[in-house]
């Protein structure tokens, strides 16, 4: 277990994501591959409460790449006070990959879990950094091994667009 | 491999079912236990698509039992032709219990798939019927022997209800 496993939250620590968003994207091009070519696309985000406040679901919607749809859920669960988080795609629906699962620790929050990639087991972790700020930040790493060295590959950062709340 | 799995679909197996719905509600009052005691209340449905119509949610909402609210995530597979269903709930949220995964054949869906039930394993098992019909319904069973015999322990009948639309 890593520390991330020890952060104790509570249902309100996404109350700073509720709403609609901008963001901007930089997703690196290759993964485990070495790469160091970012594209960069814009996304809008509606996030909305679900479950009386245990969670919230959060819509991606970007022209990026065709054009898809991401789709995030997050579970608070109030024993071990961590939150779950799946994540669903237009691209490829189905089944719901494994969440990744953490908390915050003041204005940042990591949130992990295994994976695969490739037919390979990886370690995926969330972080989500300047939560207290209007501009925050979230980003994807991943490890394969084990959680030693992790290579960031997409980050946003979000802006509030006001006038459709 | 059961016969549910044989089942292929379209993203369009589930449009019967976006809108609001009254529910009346049978359930068990206790699983796996030879009960014959069926508890009655009312809830309400509200049902919509997401990711672009690769899949959908509705939420559960019910004064029941101190109240709760449920959602069922639904994400179609367009390879295999099967959906994948998943379950969150006000009272447990956190990590969502495993799928249950299958398709319709007519007005009839069904959709099973692993889980434990006081610590043993038991298969789950959605049924949909009427879904042509003005009043769908939708009933789980449970079975502790490997889908050898079943126990409905919840059954929903549906009435739309137009005018909260």
């Amino acid at each position: 277990m890593t520390e991330t496993a020890q952060m104790q939250g509570t249902a309100s620590d996404f109350d700073f994501w509720m709403g609609t968003w901008t963001a901007r994207n930089r997703r690196l091009r290759e993964r485990f591959a070495g790469c160091d070519e970012w594209d960069e696309f814009t996304a809008t985000i509606v996030a909305r409460p679900v479950l009386g406040g245990m969670g919230n679901v959060e819509e991606f919607r970007t022209d990026f790449a065709g054009g898809y749809v991401g789709l995030a859920m997050r579970f608070f669960d109030p024993g071990t006070r961590l939150w779950s988080i799946y994540w669903a795609d237009s691209r490829f629906t189905g089944l719901l990959e494994p969440p990744v699962i953490g908390g915050f620790a003041g204005d940042v929050g990591v949130f992990e879990g295994p994976d695969t990639f490739a037919g390979r087991p990886i370690v995926v972790r969330y972080t989500w950094s300047g939560v207290t700020t209007p501009t925050p930040r979230w980003e994807q790493a991943l490890s394969d091994d084990d959680g030693q060295t992790w290579e960031t590959n997409f980050m946003s950062d979000f802006t509030r667009v006001e006038a459709d709340r | 491999m059961h016969e549910t799995m044989q089942a292929r679909g379209t993203e369009h197996d589930f449009d019967f079912w976006f809108g609001s719905w009254n529910v009346r509600n049978r359930r068990l009052r206790e699983r796996l236990a030879g009960c014959a005691e069926w508890v009655e209340f009312a809830a309400t449905s509200e049902a919509r698509p997401i990711l672009d119509g690769l899949g959908n949610e509705d939420v559960f909402r019910t004064d029941h039992a101190g109240g709760f609210t449920g959602m069922s995530f639904r994400f179609f597979d367009p390879e295999s032709g099967l959906w994948s269903i998943y379950w969150a709930d006000s009272r447990r949220s956190g990590l969502l219990d495993p799928p249950v995964i299958g398709g319709f054949s007519g007005d009839i869906g069904v959709f099973e798939g692993d889980d434990t039930f006081a610590g043993e394993p038991i298969r789950v098992r959605f049924v949909w019927s009427g879904v042509t019909t003005p009043t769908p319904r939708w009933e789980q069973a449970f079975s502790d022997d490997g889908g050898d015999t079943w126990e409905t322990n919840w059954i929903m009948d549906f009435a739309r209800a137009e005018e909260t639309r």
